[in-house]
């Protein structure tokens, strides 16, 4: 979209006008589900060296996997794009953290579910029952002469 | 147009009433856009103008600079966070003069640090949290102007990250979701005493002011803090469903004014410069910020806004 003045004084119509020049990058943003798992990638340099650090996070909750989009920083903690204020040194406190969150999204049965509209209510499920398994499919350290 | 004043929302008690009544001014504006135009499943509905705040914000986060890499994105996580938040503020303030009839509107701020000193059980009897104030906690919050059914929760993120449409009453769960207490003074002033702005890798791994206020370098601190603690519905991606986050927010760009403004500081200065990597595209001086409902904006437009407004304090 053209670059205009963000200081210009809003009216519904300039509103709508630009949310809807915007529609389409905001359909694509909005949903970054993971198909295949997180691949998280990390390169630094190193004396004259340059390091690639791939890790593939595939994260189940009963059995059922769970979408979103993980995260490792440089530091090596990791964080759960839906709850993205926290960061955890565990991937498995950090699953837990977002059963906790998001408890009707867990149903009775297990795994992450949608939520379907008009029903989004208070209970607190118990998350004890809850498996979950998180495995580390590949990583790699790549290493090249710089 | 002479700048206005931004005020302490405990303190300035027409600031908060106007707040309140513009919050719910706009949550009952429908400009247009709807749930199906924005890819949001379910039924087509209207979309609020406040609402459409939540959209944008859920959607910068959602996209990663560059998508390469999982740690930065459009709003967060980077040296962008604070240019970012203060041109969204920006958009709000704009807005709720529009629908208040009131050009003379300067957004409030929460001053949470104040809070911080108190005993951990008396943070959450504040009296931000009063029914006079934004109401107290609970699922759904019971008290306060933005309890249910005068304020209700349409849009929100679930824990796969995409936009659901719901029906819910605002949410709240003080200090039970790692972050015992608020900030206190001696953490805004950790901030302030920060030389640098950023510093590369650029990310939640980096020194700096930005990381620092943000909240990963320490761990929890700031800002980062100030959502888990009130967890409820400022924990996911469409955190500001809860009107206290603009005021969380507010604070935060009071902080980042006052680090600008301070004797023998570094000044209005802002890193990286436009001379850095490709990848750090959206965070260098001179990149447009992502926008949704407004004209875009650069970090660089962002870094002296007095000609807009001023904050009454930059004591943090």
């Amino acid at each position: 979209m053209a670059k205009r003045s963000p200081e210009e004084t809003p009216s519904l119509q300039s509103i709508a006008s630009y949310v809807k020049s915007n529609a389409a990058q905001a359909k694509k943003a909005q949903h970054m589900h993971m198909e295949e798992g997180s691949m998280v990638t990390r390169e630094t340099d190193y004396k004259g060296h340059h390091i690639v650090v791939r890790t593939k996070y595939e994260v189940e909750v009963d059995g059922n996997r769970l979408m979103g989009h993980l995260g490792v920083n440089d530091a090596g903690s990791v964080h759960y794009h839906p709850i993205p204020n926290m960061s955890f040194t565990s991937a498995l406190d950090m699953i837990k953290k977002v059963i906790d969150v998001f408890p009707n999204d867990f149903d009775s049965n297990g795994g992450p579910t949608p939520m379907p509209p008009m029903e989004h209510h208070s209970g607190n499920k118990s998350t004890m029952s809850k498996k979950i398994k998180t495995s580390m499919d590949k990583t790699a350290v790549k290493r090249r002469k710089g | 147009m002479a700048a206005v004043t931004r005020s302490n929302v405990v303190t300035n008690a027409s600031a908060r009433q106007k707040y309140i009544n513009g919050v719910k001014l706009l949550k009952a504006e429908l400009p247009g856009p709807t749930t199906v135009s924005l890819g949001i499943p379910g039924p087509s509905a209207k979309i609020s103008t406040y609402d459409l705040f939540i959209v944008w914000h859920h959607i910068a986060m959602n996209t990663f600079t560059p998508p390469t890499q999982s740690d930065r994105n459009a709003a967060h996580r980077g040296p962008v966070f604070l240019p970012w938040h203060r041109f969204m503020l920006r958009q709000l303030e704009l807005n709720l003069q529009r629908v208040l009839h009131d050009n003379s509107f300067g957004l409030p701020y929460w001053d949470w640090a104040a809070d911080g000193q108190l005993s951990a059980a008396a943070q959450k009897t504040a009296p931000i949290w009063q029914a006079g104030n934004f109401g107290g906690q609970g699922n759904p919050i019971s008290t306060g102007p933005f309890a249910p059914p005068q304020f209700v929760v349409k849009i929100e993120a679930n824990s796969s990250g995409s936009l659901v449409q719901t029906n819910h009453g605002l949410r709240r769960a003080f200090g039970v979701n790692g972050a015992s207490t608020l900030p206190k003074r001696t953490d805004t002033a950790g901030a302030v005493a920060q030389t640098k702005y950023d510093l590369a890798p650029w990310s939640t791994s980096s020194a700096g002011f930005r990381n620092y206020l943000e909240g990963w370098n320490p761990a929890l601190g700031l800002h980062n803090r100030v959502h888990v603690w009130i967890g409820g519905d400022m924990l996911p991606s469409t955190s500001p469903n809860d009107p206290i986050f603009f005021m969380n927010h507010c604070n935060v760009d009071r902080i980042w004014e006052s680090w600008m403004q301070k004797p023998g500081g570094p000044g209005r200065v802002y890193a990286p410069g436009d001379a850095e990597a490709a990848t750090l595209k959206g965070h260098r001086l001179h990149d447009t910020l992502s926008s949704l409902l407004s004209g875009t904006t650069t970090p660089s437009q962002m870094l002296n806004v007095t000609s807009l407004y001023v904050y009454d304090s930059l004591v943090v």
